[in-house]
């Protein structure tokens, strides 16, 4: 209940923010700016220079130039959904039995469409793989906690772009916009949570591991040794709480369309196609250390060893990839 | 023995997805197709008319905001608005326009003409740029958007075309991937760092942008 009543207060949160906020889409004006503006009587006559002058916005985590081919697949699996929600809106009440099938057609490759650009999109930054690269790099796992925790993520992700969709529902201007702006602050603050994590976790294990050595140390029998327990899940998958933008742009494009219905569905399967690179880069992780532990599983000590700097290991990957990916977001909290 | 084999090959995967950054990939957020129709009158360049067709997304959330009467198009003073709301404030982007002849290189400070219109639920910009002043020869014209929130293509199919007036040239074009002079930006800018570079400085990434040659 608590943590329902925090979900809540945190979205309200970041809506009201999104209110008074500048939006995160270069090509939307703020109200406030009001240089190079048309009205019809003097549009003949505008200037719209000072082009180089600085617009304000959302901060955001950091960007980098994606390659051609993955642009080419995003570009045309949008179309494709783009266009099929066109169309199903158009024959999905007709009594006709040939548009019917029409629109039954349709509404699979809309689903097929969401599945795929689940896919690439998450192929993207901000899905959590590196995340859950590093976490189970570092630590020891059966084999589902890889699958729970990447659908999770994933579901966790889809889930609250279509929380923040139905609570934007009736505000007016841009719903985009707005979503844009409240996703990049908890995207940011998504990270910052990471980067405490990980020095929670970093700190938390070199002091268990010093109380383990001792403890080893002063205990003659070996199955005296209480094993190093290991902290809860809570954390990493409480960041994946931020809306995908890729489920914002078919939520918007829903619910103009008036077929939030299918557009919530899309993003579902969206989420199950963003679950893949999440999943494999876990499993990844996951079966990169089985393997090595496997290979040396004879060799006690070895073991040991490398299990300790393996997991201070990753907790480092997950530091300095937070930090990387958040700096630009921390440096503009900071001036 | 295949056992092992195959652990091996795990462990291998996992070290070469840490080395390979494919962290760095981004997303845009909005999708459009750039068309240039490049005017020429009496054998010289004139301007050109830019026409941007935005794709569906983008476009739905513009025309719930601006469409007022609901009629699936803009009429004049719903296109002033777009201009306003959802156009204007590329002027701090430079238009996401950028032309060079030789090593200059230079963006144009307005853009005239402005018109949002609708076509099968998909926005379109048309706009006009100026490129009188520029010398004949060749010139490099491109729409791109250095910040990667939007991922702005060319079509395939009448992408590039030309309008000549009483004009006897006859003008060329390709387009290509700029290798001689890309330009950079700052990954740990805002999305508000508006700023490009030309050279590169420390901390500088580079990006390479699709240009059109043209040539007359």
């Amino acid at each position: 209940m608590k943590i329902k009543g925090f979900f809540i207060v945190f979205f309200l949160m970041f809506l009201g923010f999104a209110q008074v906020s500048v939006f995160g889409n270069p090509f939307l004006s703020n109200p406030s700016d009001s240089q190079g503006f048309e009205s019809i009587e003097d549009e003949k006559d505008v200037e719209n220079i000072e082009n180089n002058g600085k617009s304000r916005s959302a901060p955001q985590i950091r960007l980098g130039q994606t390659s051609e081919k993955n642009l080419q697949v995003q570009r045309s699996v949008r179309e494709i959904l783009g266009e099929s929600f066109y169309e199903w809106q158009s024959l999905h009440r007709s009594l006709d039995p040939a548009e019917k099938k029409r629109a039954h057609l349709i509404f699979w490759t809309i689903l097929g469409a969401a599945f795929v650009f689940g896919l690439f999109h998450a192929l993207g930054p901000g899905h959590r793989k590196t995340i859950v690269f590093s976490l189970y790099i570092s630590k020891k796992a059966p084999w589902w906690e890889p699958l729970v925790v990447s659908l999770s993520l994933s579901a966790l992700h889809a889930g609250s772009a279509i929380v923040l969709i139905l609570l934007l529902n009736g505000i007016t201007g841009s719903i985009s916009a707005k979503a844009d702006t409240v996703s990049k602050w908890m995207e940011g603050l998504s990270y910052l949570l990471l980067i405490l994590t990980a020095i929670f976790l970093f700190i938390h294990s070199l002091i268990e591991h010093s109380a383990y050595i001792k403890k080893k140390k002063n205990t003659e029998n070996a199955s005296q040794i209480i094993e190093r327990k290991h902290l809860s899940l809570g954390a990493f998958i409480f960041s994946g709480i931020y809306p995908c933008p890729g489920a914002v742009l078919v939520l918007v494009l829903s619910f103009t369309l008036q077929v939030v219905g299918l557009g919530i569905l899309s993003v579902v399967v969206m989420s199950i196609g963003m679950s893949i690179p999440i999943l494999a880069s876990a499993y990844l992780a996951w079966a990169g250390r089985e393997s090595l532990f496997y290979l040396i599983k004879e060799k006690e000590v070895v073991v040991e060893n490398l299990s300790f700097f393996i997991e201070l290991f990753g907790y480092v990957l997950l530091l300095a990839f937070s930090l990387y990916i958040a700096w630009p977001f921390i440096l503009h909290l900071w001036g | 023995m295949k056992h092992k084999k195959f652990l091996i090959g795990s462990l291998i995967f996992a070290l070469l997805f840490l080395l390979s950054g494919n962290f760095l990939f981004a997303h845009p957020h909005v999708a459009l197709e750039s068309r240039v129709n490049f005017v020429f009158e009496s054998n010289a360049l004139q301007g050109a008319y830019i026409e941007w067709k935005f794709d569906h997304f983008f476009s739905s959330d513009i025309i719930f905001w601006f469409d007022v009467d609901r009629n699936g198009q803009f009429d004049e003073k719903e296109s002033v608005e777009v201009y306003n709301n959802a156009f204007i404030n590329l002027r701090h982007y430079y238009y996401y326009t950028f032309i060079r002849q030789g090593s200059n290189r230079t963006n144009p400070p307005k853009v005239e003409d402005f018109r949002a219109r609708i076509e099968k639920g998909q926005m379109i910009y048309r706009f006009y740029i100026d490129l009188k002043n520029y010398p004949k020869g060749e010139l490099f014209f491109a729409n791109y958007d250095y910040t990667f929130f939007c991922d702005i293509s060319y079509p395939e199919k009448d992408g590039v075309t030309f309008t000549l007036k009483n004009s006897t040239i006859q003008p060329k074009f390709s387009i290509a991937a700029n290798k001689d002079y890309p330009v950079y930006y700052n990954p740990l800018g805002a999305i508000d760092d508006t700023t490009v570079y030309y050279e590169w400085k420390k901390g500088l990434q580079t990006y390479y942008p699709m240009e059109i040659k043209l040539t007359y």
